[in-house]
């Protein structure tokens, strides 16, 4: 495979594209433009913490723990409604699907997350949840270049197309120009090297908040997210092809 | 949980219709089995077989006799115990390429253990079962539905411990030839399973690798005329001539050694990469005279050289002088080899004895003992 050096592909972009990117300077994630590749928020990691907060949720039960904090996980994620204390539809849908498919089941934690994963998916394109529709489509761009286990190795390859995949104002965007230059995003250490070159933006580092937050990095939920996002593609596209992927997929 | 029934939860995860039936698996007899040609996986055989220090008496005949087999049907490796076969069946599925379930059958196999049938459930209700075969078709098919290049088969060790006709006559008609129109006009019945899943259609590429034991008198079931027609049968003999016996007898000790450093935790720089001369002569003269026609006409396999092989290095901590491991040899003899001589009938017994002796061709005082010893025990009774 080709080793991309993204510092030597864009050198001179960098700054603006920085300066555009992160205009309230580097914070905890850029500002306009963000896709992720998975709805997980700081204390909501996997959709099976998630489940437990909503059947609570759903049955009116006091939820144990710091409520605020969890609330806003699960709105954030279109899960709970804005300033109520119940599930949206999309929650909804989704808990019941859940619970269908898994209840009483002896299932382990890998498949159960990632049948979770893939039933919440295809609930909120059903519903057309427009977060979500975005994920899936860029999900859907990024396995035009890699195979969908590519992208869910590690925390570096879950976390750089996101972070990355933004478009300045004179059209210049590192994900999509890496992509199209080698079809792969290359090592993390040239990344680093990249946002290192690219120095201090309102007085912080990208360098060092893509170091934070690859640390900090729980690649379990967001791996069995793209996981649903994966089975979702290929079951567009018949049995025969979904069946083949689900090899990847248990792999 | 089986991997069809994560994939059948993801299917439905993912909104698609859940396969209910087995309606699709013939869809999957279509696909025939992908190999060059048989030359080149005869080859890929005695390669493996190389590879794993398997020694086989004749191994290109051998090869190319199962290659050609496995190309066209089912097959059955008979030989002796300690000769390999489970092992190689193994080698066989690599060199075809397919995963391999594996299952032994006893005495008391029916129809349930082999196609299935109804079960009680914890709850006290009656729920399917798919026997061994049925099961390994039913992963067959699942496997060519992922990739057609991905076929499984079933391994069924020591086949002839089963009752052969009452067990597997239901699947005569199946097994009888392994072309697509055949098998699409022949699914297994599953006649416990709801009107839905009652059929399943053999693919092309599944294939069943038995084994027997044609020596040990224990295994007394024997294939009726009609389900011999079913497999092709491939024998795997013991070399009698002295130089495939000393190969043999390299080849085992190279796997004892790696056996020793692994289970001991040993340096492999102390234990000897040649096998020390001193054992191998006693092992030369023995085993060729064992296996001889004309002498005892035990066929005693390599698993039984390296058994005595595993012993000497433990006993001399992986390298000793001659002395000592002639020693370590004898009692390895004596305790692991002749208690294996049960079935020798009183002739052959006495040419045993006639090896160990004073003027015999490996005379061992304790080991000429343990077979009188057995000789005396077996006209007692």
């Amino acid at each position: 495979m080709m080793r991309v050096k993204p510092s030597l592909l864009f050198r001179d972009g960098l700054d603006l594209w920085l300066g555009e990117t992160f205009p309230k300077g580097v914070g905890s994630r850029p500002q306009s433009q963000f896709t992720p590749l998975c709805p997980f928020r700081s204390s909501m990691r996997t959709l099976e913490r998630a489940s437990g907060f909503m059947a609570q949720i759903a049955a009116g039960q006091t939820i144990a723990g710091d409520v605020g904090q969890i609330v806003g996980d699960l709105r954030s994620m279109a899960l709970v409604e804005p300033g109520k204390m119940s599930l949206t539809p999309l929650g909804t849908r989704s808990l019941q699907t859940w619970n269908a498919l898994l209840s009483g089941r002896q299932v382990s934690p890998d498949v159960a997350e990632v049948v979770r994963a893939t039933a919440l998916v295809r609930a909120a394109l059903t519903l057309n949840d427009t977060d979500y529709v975005a994920m899936f489509k860029f999900w859907a761009e990024l396995r035009k270049f890699q195979r969908g286990s590519f992208w869910w190795q590690d925390q570096y390859h879950q976390f750089f197309p996101a972070y990355f995949n933004h478009t300045d104002s004179r059209g210049f965007n590192p994900l999509r120009l890496t992509l199209r230059a080698a079809g792969t995003i290359g090592e993390a250490d040239d990344w680093l090297e990249l946002a290192d070159a690219g120095g201090l933006v309102n007085g912080a580092s990208l360098k060092g908040l893509i170091e934070q937050k690859i640390d900090g990095w729980r690649p379990g939920g967001p791996r069995a997210f793209m996981k649903g996002m994966e089975a979702n593609r290929a079951a567009a596209t018949g049995a025969t092809h979904f069946y083949a992927t689900t090899k990847e997929i248990w792999a | 949980m089986t991997t069809s029934q994560s994939n059948d939860l993801l299917a439905a995860a993912a909104g698609m219709d859940t396969p209910a039936t087995y309606a699709w698996t013939q869809e999957q007899v279509v696909h025939s089995l992908e190999y060059s040609t048989v030359a080149d996986v005869a080859t890929g055989i005695r390669e493996l077989l190389d590879a794993q220090d398997l020694v086989v008496d004749d191994p290109e005949d051998f090869a190319t006799s199962c290659a050609t087999a496995l190309a066209s049907g089912h097959l059955v490796l008979q030989g002796p115990p300690g000769t390999g076969k489970t092992t190689i069946v193994r080698v066989l599925a690599e060199a075809f390429g397919a995963e391999l379930m594996s299952s032994t059958a006893t005495a008391d196999w029916s129809t349930f253990d082999v196609i299935g049938g109804l079960r009680p459930t914890e709850s006290g209700a009656l729920a399917p079962h798919l026997g061994c075969v049925a099961d390994a078709v039913l992963r067959c098919a699942e496997g060519i539905r992922s990739s057609p290049s991905q076929p499984v088969w079933l391994m069924i060790d020591e086949m002839n411990r089963a009752d052969i006709d009452k067990a597997f006559g239901q699947l005569f008609t199946v097994l009888s030839s392994t072309s697509a129109d055949h098998l699409e006009r022949s699914p297994i019945d599953l006649w416990f399973e709801s009107r839905e899943r009652r059929e399943l259609w053999v693919p092309r590429q599944f294939r069943i690798i038995a084994t027997i034991n044609d020596v040990d008198a224990s295994f007394v079931n024997t294939f009726s005329q009609g389900l011999s027609r079913r497999f092709q049968f491939v024998s795997l003999g013991v070399s009698t001539d002295a130089a495939s016996v000393q190969a043999e007898i390299a080849a085992t000790y190279a796997q004892a050694r790696s056996w020793f450093v692994e289970e001991r935790g040993a340096q492999a720089e102390d234990v000897p990469s040649d096998a020390p001369d001193a054992v191998v002569t006693i092992l030369l003269g023995l085993f060729t005279a064992l296996r001889n026609f004309d002498s005892v006409n035990w066929p005693v396999g390599s698993a039984q050289i390296l058994d005595l092989w595993k012993a000497v290095l433990l006993a001399t901590n992986g390298a000793g002088d001659d002395g000592a491991q002639a020693a370590a040899l004898e009692r390895a003899i004596r305790d692991r080899l002749v208690p294996q001589a049960t079935n020798l009938d009183d002739e052959r017994l006495g040419r045993l004895l006639g090896i160990f002796a004073e003027d015999g061709p490996v005379p061992m005082d304790g080991a000429w003992k343990a077979v009188r010893h057995l000789r005396n025990s077996a006209s007692t009774f």
